[in-house]
């Protein structure tokens, strides 16, 4: 009888065995994904599960990767630059308050014309508070937007109207002159009004069938928990061009995860990947068997000291100044961090002015200030406080529980205190939700954040620190600096926007030192050696734009 | 027995309510609320527009009572990250997933569990016996999130896919092909823990007098195992499989984010990260459910095998 126990054991040992050479081998194996047949296939990965696809809500980076290339923003950048696409042409009125779009013939994937009224629709559920669109503080230069959104105003009151089924006609509150980068977004993106009566009005979206799609692709198949699949609109104004016939999009969260399936060829394309995996990887890449991208993202970190400290410290300038210039900027890009470089201002590389590239204008401002001597600034901030002689005792506020963030604060905390010789605290929180609940109530003396282009204009990182801003964690206040960036919302000469943004980046910076920025990022993206004509976005567009993109066989 | 039951479900419904109350003023304390969980920050009239749709307004006690008169309705609430999807469809489309995961596991590590620490109880001292107490260590210090990414590393790719989980109407080919790295990631602390126990309950038993009996009664070893040795020997794995099933079936979060299992457990995290309250109650009720109705069942199951157990409890009302 023994013998029959043991039998049963072996043969599961051996299916567990046999199971592992049958993985074995295939998994030395590798190649495109795209090559078994005639269609034209990309995969890639989803880092997160899209709670819904509707435009109106589409505000994170996974959200925005599936509805931009299922649906025709006014205006796609196409290798960066910024091209008509669901229009044709459009002028503007001479104060810069109307703009008035001519509309492409195109049509959604069910057949039915793209209709200027779709887009009124759109933009009217921008800012209805049903909808709770979190780009809607970023479209308030629309006229009647921010009355609509705050519930004052109605949606009837909101300024875009159908001229006729062509022509869509914005008005805004002030010419910004960036206005044609906002309408990259998802939000602005056609949506029949049929389609978001009564209850549908807010939980449209919830599925892949009832969506209105008008771009290249269209949203086939969507199980949520685990994939999206993209297939090539027929009906799309420009659909000869597209050449790619399906996209698909598998649900890994886990970063190991999609490093296996990057090594196995199932996916494409793996962004922001971490400078370890690049090692790994840089022999293949040497090799011409991986393409590698990299560039600057527009998105930097920095340390946000409370100008309102409850406790009275980083209220003092030169205590900001000091705990500024006590912090190796260069150690900490390289060692602590993957990939990012040093920062000395607050507007990353790749964020654009006009034509021109913001850097390459205007050279970072602080590097003066950090030559300056940290120790001394902290003697005179203490006295100013009336606290000379006493070792100062901060705490810094940590983002997270996870471990990197942990590493992070463990860096500031030794930093500053043998620079300084002051004692560093580490307060954590425990997720995401209750850091932004706490910094935005005040309650932290120094913390780590960032900001993250929403469009390519350096406004999208300098109207944050304006007097009682929502996303101004560091309650920095200056009138100055209020003057010179609210004047940018409607200057129209792009030198003199440089200048002033120039200007305030110094006064944020470096004369009163309310923040001070740590890190550019910089992102690298593996691509499979076949597929080409891949863009990477930074601010507007989908991250990864398929589009224009082909396999080569 | 029936009064044994019914004092049973009465006991269960009375927890379901405390973990419940417990669950929602905790999660009020919880710093943040659901319009600060994305990074972006809203407008604050807009936050108290969100506010006042939701509910969030009212005294905290007031929609307390709100909940609960709507869940005696059977109405769990509607997401507040995707509007028109309720806590019912969740589970409805999520739970299916984690069920298959955790009955797969149990089942896998109970049978390689007893086959392992009933071989081993005979061999003692023998090869087999070291393999099992080799594999009982690894299984119990391995976390099985390492177990899973190394099988992944390892094994998938091939045969096995790296992610992905089975969808209605597969065959069992390939829903074997699908589930079985992640089951026997989820497995492993499983077999890991049954061999050991059954390795000890059954040298218990084989020590004892009864077993010495059968044997000079002239019994063949096969009928030794199965009517006295296993019978008895059992009866320590039933207390530990209730909590054990319990645990798989709503705990293996870890396991469904690295293989991508669409699972309720990952839906959980997801809502108590971005604060949706509704969500977050529905699915910690749900998975309390779960958890009592094991440990019943193994109350009801330990009755059924011994009876000494059961003897008692008819003795005892």
């Amino acid at each position: 009888m023994k013998k029959k126990v043991l039998a049963a054991l072996l043969t599961a040992v051996m299916t567990f065995s046999l199971a592992a050479c049958g993985g074995g081998g295939g998994s030395s194996s590798g190649g495109s994904s795209g090559s078994d047949s005639d269609a034209m296939k990309v995969a890639t990965v989803m880092t997160s599960d899209p709670d819904t696809l509707d435009p109106g809500r589409a505000d994170d980076e996974q959200k925005n990767a599936i509805v931009l290339e299922s649906q025709e923003t006014l205006f796609r950048l196409i290798d960066g630059e910024l091209t008509e696409a669901g229009c044709e042409s459009y002028e503007t009125s001479d104060d810069g308050l109307t703009w008035t779009f001519h509309l492409r013939d195109n049509k959604y994937s069910d057949g039915e014309d793209v209709k200027a009224a779709d887009y009124v629709n759109s933009i009217r559920r921008i800012f209805d508070p049903e909808v709770n669109c979190h780009n809607a503080g970023i479209f308030y230069c629309i006229a009647g937007g921010e009355a609509f959104n705050t519930g004052e105003g109605s949606k009837e009151d909101v300024g875009a109207t159908a001229v006729d089924d062509k022509t869509l006609q914005i008005t805004l509150v002030e010419p910004i002159p960036y206005f044609a980068q906002l309408l990259t977004f998802a939000n602005v993106t056609p949506v029949p009004e049929s389609k978001t009566e009564g209850d549908k009005n807010s939980s449209y979206g919830a599925t892949a069938d009832e969506l209105s799609q008008c771009g290249p692709f269209y949203v086939s198949e969507w199980t949520r928990g685990s994939k999206v699949v993209l297939q090539k609109n027929e009906n799309y104004w420009d659909a000869d061009n597209i050449k790619i016939d399906e996209i698909e999009m598998t649900l890994a969260q886990d970063e190991n995860t999609r490093q296996q399936l990057f090594d196995q060829g199932q996916i494409d394309v793996l962004r922001n990947i971490d400078s370890e995996y690049l090692d790994q990887k840089q022999s293949e890449i040497d090799a011409g068997n991986i393409q590698l991208i990299s560039g600057p993202q527009p998105r930097n970190s920095y340390i946000c000291f409370n100008n309102e400290d409850p406790n009275g410290v980083f209220t003092n300038e030169k205590i900001r100044k000091a705990f500024a210039i006590a912090f190796d900027r260069e150690a900490y890009a390289t060692q602590v961090l993957d990939s990012n470089k040093p920062a000395y201002g607050e507007i990353p590389p790749g964020t654009a002015i006009g034509t021109d590239e913001f850097r390459d204008l205007y050279p970072e401002p602080m590097k003066e200030l950090l030559d300056q001597d940290a120790k001394q600034l902290l003697e005179e901030g203490l006295e100013e406080i009336g606290k000379a002689g006493e070792t100062l005792e901060v705490t810094f506020l940590q983002k997270n529980a996870d471990n990197d963030q942990k590493v992070l604060a463990e860096f500031y905390q030794n930093q500053w205190q043998e620079k300084l010789g002051v004692k560093v605290n580490i307060e954590t929180a425990s997720d995401n939700s209750s850091f932004n609940n706490q910094v935005s109530k005040g309650l932290y003396q120094v913390c780590e954040t960032g900001w993250g282009a929403d469009y390519n204009d350096p406004m999208t990182f300098m109207q944050c620190y304006t007097t009682g801003d929502g996303n101004n964690p560091a309650f920095f206040s200056d009138a100055e600096y209020d003057e010179l960036v609210n004047a940018c919302k409607t200057e129209q000469d792009m030198k003199v926007r440089g200048e002033n943004f120039a200007k305030a980046e110094k006064i944020l910076t470096v004369d009163k030192c309310g923040i001070s920025p740590v890190t550019y990022t910089y992102s690298n993206t593996l691509v499979s050696k076949n597929l080409k004509n891949v863009y990477i976005n930074g601010a507007g567009g989908p991250a990864v734009e398929f589009r224009d993109a082909y396999v080569e066989q | 027995m029936v009064k044994y039951i019914l004092k049973k479900i009465v006991y269960m419904i009375v927890t379901l309510w405390i973990i419940l109350t417990a669950t929602f003023f905790l999660m009020y304390t919880m710093p943040g609320d659901p319009t600060q969980a994305s990074s972006k920050v809203l407008p604050e009239a807009v936050q108290e527009n969100l506010k006042a749709k939701w509910g969030l307004d009212k005294p905290v006690t007031e929609q307390y009572v709100i909940y609960l008169k709507n869940l005696l309705q059977g109405n769990m609430g509607e997401s507040y990250t995707t509007p028109g999807l309720t806590a019912n469809q969740v589970i409805g489309e999520r739970f299916p997933a984690s069920l298959r995961l955790g009955i797969q596991a149990v089942i896998v590590g109970l049978i390689l569990g007893i086959i392992l620490g009933v071989l081993a109880a005979f061999n003692r001292g023998k090869w087999i016996d070291f393999i099992t107490i080799f594999i009982a260590i690894l299984g119990v210090s391995i976390p099985s999130f390492v177990f899973a990414a190394l099988l992944q590393k390892y094994v998938a790719g091939g045969y096995f896919p790296i992610v992905g989980w089975s969808t209605p109407g597969m065959g069992i080919p390939e829903i074997f092909q699908y589930t079985a790295l992640p089951t026997l990631s989820a497995a492993i602390s499983g077999i890991a823990t049954y061999s050991r126990y059954m390795r000890s309950s059954v040298l218990d038993v084989l020590g004892s007098d009864y077993i010495l009996l059968a044997r000079s009664k002239g019994l063949s070893r096969f009928q030794i195992i199965r009517r006295h040795i296993m019978r008895n020997a059992i009866t320590p794995i039933i207390s530990i499989v209730a909590p054990q099933v319990a645990s798989i079936v709503t705990g293996s979060f870890v396991i469904e984010r690295i293989f991508s299992v669409p699972g309720l457990g990952r839906y959980y995290v997801d809502s108590v990260n971005g604060r949706d309250y509704p969500m977050i109650l529905a699915t910690t009720l749900f998975f309390s459910m779960i958890f009592i109705v094991c440990m019943v069942g193994m109350d009801i199951l330990y009755a059924i095998v011994d009876p000494r157990v059961r003897k008692s409890i008819i003795e005892g009302k």
